[in-house]
């Protein structure tokens, strides 16, 4: 019976092939666009470069200061002092990391301009995070504490400096430092943002200790634990502590502290709903309004394909008619459509995915996304499939249900 | 006649219904992208203010907070030392650079008028190298040191959003609340300093002196180079400033290039925007397109009645394409209800009055358009007809 509706439908596609167009292009573009959406929104929250543990970290790198009436605030990535003060304070995680945000820095090679992300960290951001190295070795706690310079780079910092040789053992020098490169890595794509940079090197080489008497700055602290679990409980000590024992020094006496050790959910929750003195991270509005931006896409290209349906289902008034006379059940009838309905967008489906394949490699490719690699996964073949029984079910639904309610003397006779 | 189609639509509401929803929906997608080409187009025509060619900026980016004693005297030394070098045409200080989006912004209530501006600081001489143009006034000069009042100067946008009918010279614009306040007092009105580049609103705007001899805290240096200058300058003096001050990092940009990066900045959402727009919007075409023409096959009695009557070819076309234009109307007046709320509750600032009646004109001729093309071959097979053939049914 299953295999006599598949047939039929198939009959149906091909003897109007013009709506059968009509439905796939419509179909496929929208898994298009959401498919590509939910491959970087996955490649995002589930990383596959050295954040893949993402479960064992938490990154505090927000810091709101201000004083009791509010009149004075400050909002900026964290101070090392503040770090030093409060969060090395802190029971819950196994390890802590601190490393400063970012530097886009020029480096001349025979008079050649390379802009590179540098980024300043200790040894134990290598312990953290699960880099890989494609040669050499992270820099040592000895090396760090004795404050050596030592740099870990990645391929493409690699490729630019020194071609196809290897870099080890080569330096690389930068704001009148030299730095002696110990360690390549591969490219950090641009979405793990605790983890990018171009070119590593430990905070100890600072030119000045300056940076150790700032309560604001830009550093981050990454906390680690084995055990996701403790990691929230490692969020509720630090919210605890900024609560009741926070210890500040700033000039203008602020006393109030807002921060978090943030999952990338919360953290970009968080962005999105700013309440500046609060430490809620409102991570349940951001998935709804998500879920509700998704839907809203999804509107239009329903009821075109509703619209669509209802015609082509009209159309075969007759056929439904004559099944209806000979004792069709609206059960079966209602059962044929949705067949098909589904069947259209599972072909829609798959034409949907090999286009979104092909937009995320030219994405890949085009570098707008600096090193990204998104991998297809299972995951998100999960959401297209979703996506696509939705799509069908929605679309199919109405006209099935319109058409099952046919008079079959009205049918037969071809008009409605 | 239109009296008589709309009784048919209302005849046929039940699957009329959803077309006038699609296109209601379609219409108002129409809307947000003509609402966001004509407004970056309209913002893209008006001159920037000033010229960024060969223009360069130094970042000085501390690893610590500012400390008025020593910075200061840092400062003068960096400015002397990148003077020296052979490619520097002249040299200028800017607190808030061009073509990102680094703000300060001030509120303040003169004679109680509400007065908010944007803000920065620069140097006696910087609005000519800039190629600024000026209104009225004077720009800043020696005259200015050493006085009891503040001189600023302000743009066109601010003169006609605050004071229209009057003349601004000389006018104090501190924030009366505050005592003790030093006199804010207008010198000059310019055309324009559009600092966020093209795509940004023309916004108020206030520039306060800096004195380049006495600069106090500011973290950036304006340096206009010869034509010729290569990577090497940018290098040595790189080199030359991290051994004057190893406590901060530098970055050196041309202007040009944080332009090309902020308008790829606002287009590329834009492009992805409108690709995904047209999709939707090619979608509906075809879906309505593949309605009416199955809404005329079903139709065929009808049609043929009406022919068997006597009616013209030209009529039988002209019912179809009214149909749908009515319908599109329809569809067009809901989607109208929705958006008109929002320049009615200012729900963005952007969309004033005017850009709101000229996209909603556009996307209306653009509908219409679509759905005459939609149309026009559906209708043309209900004029093939011929009554004999249509009536045969019965």
């Amino acid at each position: 019976m299953f295999s006599n509706y598949i047939i039929t439908a198939w009959n149906v596609f091909l003897r109007r092939k013009f709506f059968t167009f009509i439905n796939l292009f419509g179909i496929s573009i929208t898994l298009t666009v959401l498919m590509v959406v939910s491959t970087i929104a996955d490649g995002y929250f589930y990383p596959t470069g050295p954040e893949k543990n993402i479960d064992n970290i938490r990154v505090i790198n927000r810091l709101v200061l201000t004083n009791d009436e509010h009149s004075h605030t400050n909002s900026s990535r964290l101070g090392y002092k503040f770090i030093k003060d409060n969060i090395s304070r802190l029971q819950a995680p196994e390890l802590i990391s601190i490393n400063s945000g970012t530097q886009m820095t020029a480096i001349f090679n025979q008079g050649r301009k390379s802009k590179l992300l540098v980024k300043k960290t200790d040894n134990v951001f290598w312990q953290v995070l699960d880099f890989s190295f494609v040669d050499g070795r992270p820099f040592t706690q000895n090396e760090f504490e004795s404050g050596q310079f030592v740099a870990v780079i990645n391929q493409r910092t690699q490729k630019e400096l020194f071609g196809e040789e290897s870099a080890i053992g080569k330096n690389v020098s930068f704001d009148n430092q030299n730095f002696n490169i110990i360690g390549v890595v591969d490219n950090v794509s641009a979405v793990e943002e605790t983890a990018l940079s171009d070119i590593w090197v430990p905070y100890t080489t600072n030119a000045t200790s300056g940076y150790q008497q700032e309560t604001m700055g830009r550093w981050d602290a990454i906390l680690y634990h084995s055990d996701p679990e403790i990691l929230e409980q490692a969020n509720q000590e630090y919210i605890h502590m900024l609560k009741n024992d926070v210890i500040l020094e700033t000039p203008e006496k602020l006393t109030e502290a807002y921060s978090g050790a943030y999952t990338k959910l919360e953290s970009l929750s968080r962005e999105m709903f700013y309440e500046e003195y609060s430490y809620d991270t409102h991570e349940q509005m951001f998935i709804s309004v998500m879920i509700g931006l998704v839907l809203l896409f999804m509107l239009l290209p329903s009821i075109n394909m509703i619209n669509l349906n209802v015609s082509r289902i009209m159309e075969r008034a007759s056929e439904i008619g004559v099944r209806k006379s000979f004792g069709a059940s609206t059960k079966q009838l209602l059962m044929q459509f949705i067949v098909e309905s589904i069947l259209l967008t599972l072909i829609g489906g798959v034409i949907g995915i090999l286009l979104s394949i092909f937009i995320i490699n030219s994405i890949e490719a085009s570098g707008i996304i600096p090193y990204a690699m998104f991998s297809f996964n299972f995951r998100i073949f999960v959401v297209g499939l979703f996506l696509v029984l939705i799509f069908g079910l929605v679309s199919g639904v109405y006209p099935a249900y319109k058409m099952s309610r046919l008079n079959p003397v009205t049918a037969l006779k071809g008009g409605f | 006649m239109f009296l008589h189609l709309l009784k048919m639509i209302w005849n046929r509401k039940r699957s009329n219904s959803l077309i006038i929803a699609e296109l209601a929906i379609a219409f108002i997608v129409v809307f947000a992208l003509s609402v966001l080409a004509i407004r970056n187009y309209n913002l893209y025509q008006i001159p920037l203010g000033y010229n960024y060619e060969n223009m360069w900026r130094i970042q000085i980016m501390p690893t610590r907070s500012w400390d008025e004693t020593k910075d200061e005297d840092t400062l003068l030394q960096i400015i002397g030392a990148v003077k020296q070098q052979p490619e520097v045409e002249k040299i200028h200080l800017l607190s808030n650079p061009t073509f990102r989006n680094w703000r300060g912004t001030s509120s303040v209530t003169i004679d109680g008028q509400e007065i908010y501006y944007y803000r920065n600081r620069f140097d006696d001489k910087a609005a000519e190298t800039f190629g600024m143009t000026l209104n009225d006034g004077r720009w800043f000069g020696p005259q200015d040191s050493n006085q009891n009042y503040s001189p600023v100067l302000v743009n066109q946008e601010f003169v006609d959003m605050y004071y229209p009918n009057e003349s601004v010279i000389g006018k104090n614009i501190a924030d009366p609340e505050i005592e003790d306040n030093r006199e804010m007092r207008i010198v000059g009105v310019y055309q324009a300093f559009r600092q966020f580049g093209e795509f940004s609103a023309i916004v108020p705007y206030v520039f306060t002196r800096s004195d380049i001899q006495k600069p106090g805290r500011m973290l950036g240096i304006e340096v206009k180079l010869k034509p010729n200058a290569d990577d090497s300058f940018e290098q040595r003096v790189l080199e030359i400033l991290k051994s004057l001050a190893p406590e901060n990092n530098y970055s050196i940009a041309s202007w040009e290039s944080q332009r090309d990066r902020q308008i790829r900045e606002t287009t590329i959402p834009l492009t992805i925007f409108s690709i995904i727009a047209s999709f939707l919007i090619i979608m509906v075409a075809m879906g309505l397109f593949g309605v009416l023409w199955q809404n005329v096959t079903s139709r065929t009695h009808e049609i043929g009645l009406r022919r068997a009557l006597g009616a013209t070819a030209l009529s039988i076309h002209k019912q179809i394409i009214g149909e749908l234009a009515i319908v599109t109307m329809i569809g067009v007046s809901i989607a109208f209800l929705i958006l008109v709320q929002l320049p009615m509750l200012g729900v963005f600032q952007e969309l004033d009055w005017s850009l709101f009646w000229i996209s909603l004109l556009a996307s209306l001729v653009f509908m219409l358009t679509l759905a005459g093309l939609c149309g026009y071959y559906p209708g043309k097979i209900a004029t093939n007809y011929s009554p004999s053939e249509a009536l045969h049914y019965e």
